[in-house]
């Protein structure tokens, strides 16, 4: 009996763990989505993404995404608005002009985080 | 023994409720009022024509270029009686026509900023 | 002092005075500024290449270009304008009648400031308004019939010097319309002409380069592959307003003839090579 409470609570433990780890890669998988398709993000017009096929270079390749934002509301903040960091800026306010939920992009930041 | 048994059910049962960590189902709201989704009939019509005087307001070279098109849906919304929608829809026209105001100050004050300098 | 000699005094002072509003003149000042920015930038780079747009940057591309061009695409849309150019008007006149220099080799002093009208004229403005003043309907523009008329008149200018005139007060405040159209921020994604042709003229959007604003109008009308056919330079402006998010305007208005005619103005000195063919 005992034994058998013990295995069934380990069992749980472990699908839930399990469900968590499905959901963050979800979440990633996602933003990954919402990355390359050219009505959301279109981020390879722009920007150098791994193996990604013909991006542009308006702005710098998206490389050591964790060292370079070690805060991640600051890269939020980047998608969000870039014209707060540069008024001149090429980037579009994918937040602040409605092409983009604050879903989309959390999802968005944390797949460029595993860059 | 028969309560020893009743406890590990009972913990059995809390344990395996846990297991569950998919989405909780959408709450239904039992306060809705049907008589109160008729009357946004005015408040829909009100918020979809403040929409569209906002729009035709915006300087034409300030307007963007798929913002017509969530007005148009907002009043084929209210046409077939979703006035929730219609009232998000239009919010959100409204919203964008604030934003497209605000890039045309911004423009006036500083489109200078981006002629490049020579030196 | 008699006052024959008062008046021509006077005269003379307020001709003196008018020079000094036009050497304030912005526009002059543009035109040699921009010329300056991209030789800094681009030392390696002639002035006088930057008519071949976005190829000067991209041997590969412009190899590909130049191979095009030994059967260019727009050779036809050459010989109908020409057709359509020489076909008199129901009343016995032709286009030839509208134009100086019977409207041969004229394309580098279009946009053109008229006093009279208080307007912008381009070049496929005046064809309309030559066809409305010979009672014909107008053209539909952007492609078709004006493009062709305007493919062909460019053909018989190509290597005329562009020299638009900038020089009266309503002409200088048109010129500064269009330059302040070029440098602001529009559309949904917030981009001004200036964010892709100047300081990023050189780079790339996806797989293409955009192509720096000097030059930028001497190759028009253009053939472009995603097109099938040629269009005009105004029909392009349209697609980039869309590019951008932002609500395209109509065909000829006061802005895009005023975008046009500063765009043209800063690309004086050099030569037509239109039309062309781009991707």
């Amino acid at each position: 009996m005992k034994l058998y409470t013990l295995l069934l609570l380990l069992f749980c433990a472990f699908a839930n763990a399990q469900d968590e780890k499905n959901a963050i890669n979800t979440t990633i998988e996602q933003g990954y989505q919402l990355v390359k398709n050219r009505t959301m993000g279109n981020c390879l017009a722009c920007h150098m993404i791994q193996d990604e096929k013909a991006p542009g270079s308006f702005g710098p390749p998206l490389v050591a995404m964790k060292a370079r934002f070690p805060d991640r509301s600051i890269l939020f903040n980047q998608v969000w608005d870039a014209t707060t960091m540069n008024p001149s800026t090429s980037m579009p306010p994918f937040g602040k002009n409605m092409i983009l939920s604050k879903d989309e992009i959390e999802k968005i930041v944390s797949y460029l985080l595993t860059l | 023994m028969i309560i020893k048994k009743t406890v590990v059910v009972l913990l059995l049962t809390f344990l395996l409720s846990n297991c569950d960590s998919s989405q909780s189902d959408e709450k239904i709201d039992l306060n809705s009022d049907p008589n109160k989704v008729s009357d946004n009939v005015a408040d829909s019509k009100k918020i979809l024509d403040n929409a569209k005087n906002a729009l035709k307001n915006v300087d034409a070279e300030f307007q963007w270029r798929d913002t017509h098109l969530i007005l148009e849906n907002a009043d084929k919304a209210m046409n077939a009686g979703d006035f929730k929608l219609s009232i998000d829809l239009s919010n959100k026209v409204i919203q964008q026509t604030v934003l497209m105001t605000e890039q045309k100050q911004f423009a006036n004050e500083y489109w200078q900023d981006l002629i490049p300098k020579s030196n | 002092m008699n006052m024959k000699n008062i008046i021509k005094i006077l005269s003379f002072l307020l001709l003196i005075n008018s020079f000094n509003v036009f050497s304030q003149n912005v526009a002059s000042d543009d035109a040699q500024m921009f010329k300056d920015y991209f030789s800094k930038r681009f030392p390696n780079i002639e002035i006088e290449e930057y008519v071949d747009g976005s190829y000067i940057f991209d041997e590969d591309a412009k190899e590909q270009w130049l191979e095009i061009e030994d059967f260019p695409p727009y050779e036809f849309d050459i010989e109908r304008g020409q057709e359509l150019f020489e076909t008199p008007f129901t009343n016995g006149k032709s286009y030839a009648s509208c134009f100086e220099n019977n409207g041969i080799g004229i394309k580098q002093k279009y946009p053109k400031w008229n006093e009279a009208q208080k307007a912008v004229i381009t070049l496929e403005y005046a064809i309309n308004q030559c066809r409305e003043s010979n009672n014909e309907i107008p053209l539909a523009y952007g492609k078709g019939d004006i493009a062709q008329i305007s493919a062909y008149m460019a053909f018989t200018s190509r290597g005329n010097i562009i020299d638009i005139q900038v020089s009266t007060k309503e002409s200088i405040e048109a010129y500064l319309q269009g330059k302040k159209y070029y440098f602001s921020k529009r559309g949904q994604l917030n981009m001004a002409c200036a964010n892709c042709h100047v300081a990023t003229s050189n780079l790339r959007l996806r797989n293409e380069i955009p192509g720096p604003m000097l030059g930028q109008v001497t190759h028009w009308p253009v053939y472009r592959s995603k097109w099938e056919n040629t269009g005009t330079i105004q029909r392009r402006f349209k697609g980039c307003n869309t590019q951008v998010r932002a609500k395209a305007l109509e065909y000829q208005s006061e802005t895009y003839r005023n975008l046009e005619y500063f765009l043209t103005y800063i690309s004086n000195g050099l030569p037509i090579n239109g039309p062309s063919t781009r991707k």
